[in-house]
């Protein structure tokens, strides 16, 4: 098609990129596909990322030097040659994001878990990041 | 920011009407009516929807990751499916620290115009894999053609 760019979709990244502006909860707004959320749950780091409509085994997970990468593709959802297409928003084709975590975790412990199209990858901080208590004798 | 448009701007033309006056409505029918898709609630979690059809029905399937079933509604009018619901944030991610959110939740409103051979009676949906796929069975079209004899 030669129209590609959807301008209700282009206003409303520039909203969402307004907003992220003064929510003082986000620090980063990346870019690309898969929409993802990292947040930090005290012992874990964790990151869901929307796949809707992907199986498993078309998404590769990789973790290198801090860097998480998730890669993979998006096929059509029908692929019925009976069927005609009449609309179509989604779109295909390959997609790899890298997400830096900002802690040290320990690798061998990650942990993913794929539900409704929805993504969670656990990461497991290192024990040395790990938020801790510390006691203080008042003498 | 959406909340700066009057939120009745924002509604859909088949959608209450808060105005009571007849100049009221007329200015509404006046915006809403130039470019309607315009006025529907705009958001990012706003699905992608695509539309396929064969000869016996149409597939419709909107991508709704991390929804429970029941929080979709489906409705049909006029030849125009309307997929509503709500995407509910966890709790547990909600209070915690953030590094990025780029997913987004609450309410969504999509409309769908399919067309109106279709026997809604008899419409299946499901949800599988974050996709929700409505499946609309045409009607069966009886040849309008009626042959007058001449006499």
């Amino acid at each position: 098609m030669f129209w590609q760019v959807d301008p209700r979709r282009e206003l409303e990244r520039i909203r969402r990129d307004m907003d992220n502006l003064f929510d003082t909860n986000t620090r980063t707004v990346s870019r690309g596909y898969p929409p993802i959320n990292v947040y930090d749950t005290g012992n874990d780091i964790k990151l869901h990322a929307e796949l809707p409509g992907i199986t498993k085994d078309d998404i590769n997970l990789s973790f290198t030097d801090g860097n998480l990468t998730l890669s993979g593709k998006r096929k059509p959802l029908v692929e019925d040659e009976k069927y005609t297409i009449i609309r179509n928003e989604r779109s295909t084709g390959e997609f790899e994001k890298t997400v830096n975590i900002p802690y040290p975790v320990v690798q061998d412990k990650i942990s993913a878990d794929f539900k409704n199209g929805v993504l969670t990858i656990t990461l497991p901080k290192a024990e040395e990041a790990k938020p801790k208590k510390i006691e203080v004798n008042i003498s | 920011m959406k909340n700066l448009i009057p939120w009745n701007w924002r509604l859909g033309k088949n959608k209450t009407r808060t105005t009571g006056t007849e100049v009221g409505n007329l200015w509404e029918d006046v915006w809403t009516g130039m470019w309607p898709s315009l006025w529907e609630p705009v958001s990012s979690s706003l699905p992608s929807v695509d539309v396929s059809e064969n000869k016996k029905e149409y597939s419709v399937r909107a991508e709704l990751p991390g929804i429970s079933e029941k929080d979709i509604e489906l409705t049909w009018q006029e030849g125009v499916l309307s997929i509503k619901g709500e995407k509910k944030e966890e709790k547990e991610e909600k209070s915690k620290n953030r590094y990025y959110k780029e997913c987004s939740y609450g309410s969504f409103h999509r409309s769908v115009p399919v067309g109106d051979n279709v026997e809604w009676a008899k419409a299946k949906a499901k949800y599988k894999k974050g996709v929700l796929s409505v499946t609309l069975p045409k009607k069966e079209s009886k040849s309008n053609k009626t042959v007058i004899e001449i006499n």
